[in-house]
Formats: structure tokens, C-alpha cells, sequence
């Protein structure tokens, strides 16, 4: 009852000096926003690499590359155990474990192509007709590689958009021969439009690994390979049974290089994570300065209305429910202003993701979860405890006979 | 016997000095007594008025409120027993400037936890009883100082009080103001309220039934009138 009145008594208070009151608000919201929307930004971040990490084939993929080159006394030496990778070592990789969804081979290689007058340079990559599926990039045009492309080391490449419009432009270009690095090259497909971290993969000119083995480097070589898991879980057992399998085929001298997509992914979400406790707290000293501006107009409140204490008081308010209405003042200021600064870091964070996604051509969210938003808030009734509690026991402690004959 | 006080004193120290407000004070009231309390600036009328409104604690003695000893009483208890049984009715009327006539009685018996119905019907009452009961929803400052004090001797009787007290109420009221707020203290005694006026205006005191005057801190006289 009295509780119910001091939340009334509270409101009509802050009510009564709206521009202290509006001040007072605007600090703690400024407090609030400029951490909610760090938040934002750094949790959309988060999302953001995720995302185009799926894209990528996710966090399940894990890269084998042969350590062509070590770290010896300081200096980068070329490693004497150095191994290439053959598209033997591919099959050996892809028998070592049953929860693996495909292993691509990684094979890339200068190409000058021409068609007619025109030219253009980019780098071929030799891979498996898996490769669409793995990437999740599909043909727009045509058809993608077939096994029997590999099998007979058939001269066919499917390009990406750019290749097509540098080439082609809007001419037909399907079963058109290119040269490529001066050999003819039929074109069988055209892959659909796609970007991941702002990069485009138009320019890019798919090939049989085999054809490119053969006819582009010349050797039975490739430079590496990613194993990609059924289930992002399995990532550690599969390492670990990829680094077994090439030690027993290769002795466990030979030294390859095993990264997995997740531990990136973990690597840049610890990063992400740092980056937003750190930046999130230097915002939350704001916060603190929100919070003594509530201390101050309290007292500032306590002051002027002694007389009115004084009254009360003498009216039979004892010191708990007198402290109970000036910490319900404060709390009902910061709750309030925590409340706006929710609604103004909200639109911070959509603002400055507008503004990275518009000049770095990327789509980067901001995200608020409810969370977040429910963590602040706490925060903010917190804080106008903490910093409402002194001005607040000054009132209940005031000697009623000399509140009374305050002015 | 409603007031009982046994030896009371109360010293301040200002600065290095030590003032005696009270020196060893004894008085009873009985229920129902109408009694003025008279004294020059500085004779400790205020302060025993502080103390008879349990405002203030006495340094030495004791005081007895209906039987209850509240000379000893904590903070929260001294609450209560202003809230419960003393009206307070003051010189400059005391009344929350932006709250109304109504919402400035209904303030005691909120603090007293009553129901919103409760409070709502006793504080009509109350304003009923001094003849505000068409300035309810008037605010402090668009009343008279007449009025003023009405409003002020309605929220002393919300919670029904043992005790009125009254300090200097028809101070800041012209003449013939102060003369209707007397009348209302009449009829309030007449109805069985204890009254206790503190003045230093002989033809206000002359109104009561007692007259007790203060000097020094100590009682000079006691005589009843009429």
C-alpha cells in the first residue's frame, strides 16, 4: 500500500521538474545506448562471421596443406620432411573416416583467358563435381563438372559471372572454346552470382582437378585440400583421424598442417567476444556518469524538499518508507532512462550497421536479443539503487523538527 | 490521565554551550482538556511542543501518552504515534503545495496504510467536519489562509487523534480568520477532543479552559480559567 504510494509519490516527482528530469534522463540513456549499441554491433559481427562462414562450407571444413615450409631459429627454412599432396593422399584422406561429407581438392593456377579480342586474368582452380554442393553454389547457366570430365581430363571450365560479362558480354558464350593459358577450353557452365565477406567469386574458372593437373601445372600435384564433416561435432575426431591416416601412409615423420574451420570460428568468436567486453565496458564508464547524475538530482531533491520530508514526517512517515520513495524516485529515473537508451543504442547499432554494410557493400546486421536487452535494464534499476541509496537514507535520516523549520 | 510528564529536560548543545530548553518539567493533561501554552521566544514552549508531538525526545524524565511510555521510542515507533495519535496543526499550515486539498488529508492515513476507499471516505469526512467539502480538489495555493488551515486541522483529525496540537494556528490569519479557526477549536473540544494550543497571543489563550505558562524551561504557572 504505502510501497504502492511511493512509486506514485516517485512519479509524480520526476514528473514535476521535467527539464532536470529530461537531463537526468538523457545522461543515463546516453550511458545505456552507447553500450547497447556496441553490443549490437559486436553480436551482429558475431553473426555476420557465421554466417558467411557457412557459406564457406561452415565450421566444419578442415584445411590440409604439406608444411612446404618451417620455423627455425626465428627464421621461416624450407622443411626438409616437406610431402606434396596427390590426389592419392585425397583418397586416403576421404577412406579415414565415414562421418566426412567430401574432401576437395585445393588446386589453383595462373590463367590468362581469351576469347576473341578480349582478355581477362584471374586464376584457375581444379577441383570435383562435389565442389557445388560442398559450397552451396549452384550453376546458373549449363551444367557444372561431371566425373567423367575428370576421367577423361576433358578441356571444359565453368566460369563465374565476371569471367562471363569480361569475356563474353552478353553474347551467348555456352560450348564456346576460350583459351586458357593458350590451350582450348570449352565453356560448359556459368556459376550463379555470390559474395561472401565482401568478396566476389565471379572471377572465378572452375576446371576438372585432373585437366588442371595435367594440362596447367604439369605435374600430379596439389596444393592442398579441405575435408569438409558431416556435423560441425565431429571436426576434432575427424583432425585427428586425417593427421593419422596421412602419418601412416606417409610415415610419422611427414608434418602437415591441420586447421579446422571451428577452431577459426572459436578464434574469432574469443576475439569478437574480447572486443565487445572491452569496448562495452569503457561505454559502461558512461554509464557510471549516468548513474552519479541521478545521485546528484537527488540530492539535489532531498535538499529542496526538506521541508516537505519534514512534513511527512510529522505526519507519521517513518524513515524506511521516506528512504523506499526517494530510492523508488531514483530507480523509476534510471529504469526510464535505461529504457531510452535501450531504444537509442538500438538504433545506433542499426545506424552504424547501416552505414559499414553501405560502404563496404557487405549485409552486416546489428542484433539486439532480448537478453541483452533484459541484462541492461536489470542494470539500470541496479544502478539507480546503487546511486539512490545514499541521497535517499540522508532523507530518511533528517530530524523532523528541523526539516520542518527549513525554508 | 492522557499526558503525563515526569521531570522532563532537554539540553542542546550548540557549539561549545549547552542549552537547557526544559528544566525538569511535570504535567498532566487529562482527556478532553482544552489548554493553552504560553510563553516569550526562547522559554522552550516549541521544544516542549516537540515533545509532546514526539517529534523530539527528551534528554532526561519521562512521558507517558495514554499510559504509554514514548520518552524511550525508536524512531519507527515515534512514527507511529505521531501518525496515530497526535494531529499536528501549524503556524504556515504545512500543507504539500501540489498535492490538493483531499490528497493532503488522505497523507496521514496513507502513512497509516489504510485502503484507498478508507482513506478516501475518512478524508472527505474529515473536510466535511471543517466545511471544505466543496474545495476538495483545490490545491494549497488557491485557497485562503482561512481555508489553508481548515485543510490542516482536517488531515490533524483523519486518523483520530488522542491529542491536537496546535502551533500558533491563527498566526499567519487575519483577525476576524483567526477568530472562525478559534471557533472550530471550540466545537472541536466540544465534541471531546483534547486540545492544546501554543500561543503567545493572550486573547487566544484566554480561550481555553487551562492556561499553563513556560519560563526558562520551567513551568511559571498553571491556573485553570473560567
Amino acid at each position: 500500500m504505502i510501497f504502492l504510494e511511493a512509486i506514485r509519490i516517485a512519479l509524480g516527482q520526476i514528473w514535476v521538474n521535467k527539464l532536470r528530469t529530461a537531463l537526468t534522463l538523457l545522461g543515463m540513456m546516453i550511458g545505456v545506448g552507447a553500450v547497447v549499441g556496441i553490443v549490437s554491433i559486436g553480436e551482429g559481427m558475431r553473426q555476420f562471421v557465421i554466417d558467411e562462414f557457412g557459406k564457406l562450407g561452415g565450421a566444419q571444413f578442415v584445411m590440409i596443406t604439406p608444411q612446404y615450409m618451417q620455423l627455425k631459429d626465428g627464421r621461416w627454412v624450407p622443411n626438409p620432411r616437406y610431402k606434396p599432396l596427390t590426389m592419392d593422399d585425397l583418397a586416403v584422406v576421404e577412406q579415414s573416416s565415414d562421418r566426412l561429407a567430401a574432401v576437395l581438392p585445393s588446386m589453383n593456377s595462373g590463367a590468362n583467358l581469351r576469347y576473341r579480342k578480349a582478355s581477362y586474368q584471374t586464376s584457375a582452380a581444379g577441383t570435383l563435381p562435389e565442389f557445388s554442393e560442398v559450397y552451396n553454389w549452384e550453376v546458373a547457366e549449363g551444367r557444372f563438372l561431371i566425373n567423367a570430365d575428370l576421367e577423361k581430363l576433358r578441356r571444359v571450365c565453368v566460369i563465374g559471372q565476371e569471367v562471363r560479362e569480361e569475356l563474353f558480354g552478353l553474347a551467348p558464350f555456352l560450348g564456346r572454346e576460350v583459351k586458357l593459358n593458350g590451350q582450348r577450353f570449352t565453356v560448359v557452365g556459368l556459376m550463379e552470382d555470390r559474395q561472401t565477406f565482401g568478396e566476389n567469386w565471379g572471377d572465378q574458372v572452375l576446371v576438372p582437378v585432373t585437366t588442371a593437373q595435367r594440362r596447367l601445372a604439369g605435374n600430379k600435384y596439389i596444393q592442398a585440400m579441405v575435408a569438409h564433416a558431416k556435423e560441425q561435432e565431429d571436426v576434432p575426431d575427424i583432425t585427428e583421424a586425417i593427421e593419422k591416416a596421412l602419418k601412416k601412409r606417409h610415415g610419422p615423420e611427414a608434418s602437415y598442417q591441420i586447421v579446422s574451420g571451428r577452431s577459426i570460428l572459436e578464434q574469432v568468436e574469443q576475439t569478437i567476444l574480447l572486443l565487445k567486453l572491452v569496448v562495452g565496458g569503457i561505454a559502461g564508464i558512461s554509464l557510471l556518469v549516468g548513474g552519479i547524475g541521478i545521485m546528484n538530482i537527488l540530492l539535489v531533491s532531498v535538499a529542496e524538499r526538506t521541508r516537505e520530508i519534514g512534513i511527512r514526517k510529522a505526519l507519521g512517515a517513518k524513515p524506511v518508507t521516506l528512504l523506499w520513495q526517494f530510492v523508488i524516485e531514483a530507480m523509476a529515473l534510471s529504469l526510464t532512462g535505461g529504457a531510452l537508451g535501450v531504444a537509442a543504442g538500438y538504433g545506433l547499432g542499426e545506424g552504424i550497421a547501416r552505414v559499414i554494410s553501405h560502404y563496404s557493400e557487405l549485409n552486416f546486421p546489428s542484433i539486439v536479443s532480448p537478453e541483452a536487452t533484459l541484462f541492461v535494464l536489470a542494470l539500470s534499476i541496479a544502478i539507480g539503487l546503487f546511486f539512490g541509496i545514499y541521497p535517499a537514507a540522508r532523507a530518511s535520516r533528517l530530524d523532523p523538527v528541523d526539516a520542518l523549520r527549513s525554508e | 490521565m492522557l499526558i503525563e510528564l515526569n521531570g522532563i529536560s532537554k539540553v542542546y548543545v550548540r557549539g561549545t554551550e549547552e542549552v537547557h530548553a526544559l528544566r525538569s518539567v511535570d504535567l498532566a493533561i487529562d482527556d478532553n482538556e482544552y489548554v493553552s501554552l504560553m510563553g516569550p521566544s526562547g522559554s522552550g514552549k516549541s521544544t516542549l511542543m516537540n515533545i509532546l508531538g514526539c517529534l523530539d525526545s527528551p534528554t532526561e524524565g519521562t512521558y507517558r501518552l495514554n499510559g504509554t511510555d514514548v520518552s524511550r521510542m525508536n524512531a519507527n515507533e515515534l512514527a507511529e504515534v505521531r501518525n496515530s495519535r497526535v494531529g499536528f496543526i501549524f503556524q504556515t499550515f504545512n500543507l504539500l503545495p501540489r498535492a490538493s486539498a483531499l490528497q493532503n488529508v488522505e497523507l496521514p492515513l496513507i502513512y497509516n496504510g489504510q485502503r484507498r476507499k478508507v482513506r478516501r471516505a475518512r478524508a472527505i469526512q474529515a473536510l466535511e467536519r471543517v466545511g471544505l467539502a466543496d474545495r476538495m480538489t483545490h490545491r494549497p495555493a488557491e485557497l485562503s489562509g482561512g481555508q489553508c488551515q481548515r485543510v490542516a486541522i482536517a488531515r490533524a483529525l483523519a486518523n483520530g487523534p488522542s491529542l491536537l496540537l496546535a502551533d500558533e494556528p491563527t498566526g499567519n490569519l487575519d483577525s476576524s480568520t483567526g477568530e472562525e479557526i478559534m471557533l472550530l477549536f471550540d466545537a472541536l473540544h466540544e465534541e471531546g477532543n483534547t486540545v492544546l494550543l501554543v500561543t503567545h497571543d493572550p486573547v487566544i489563550a484566554l480561550q481555553a479552559e487551562r492556561l499553563i505558562r513556560i519560563h526558562d524551561g520551567r513551568i511559571a504557572s498553571d491556573e485553570q480559567l473560567a
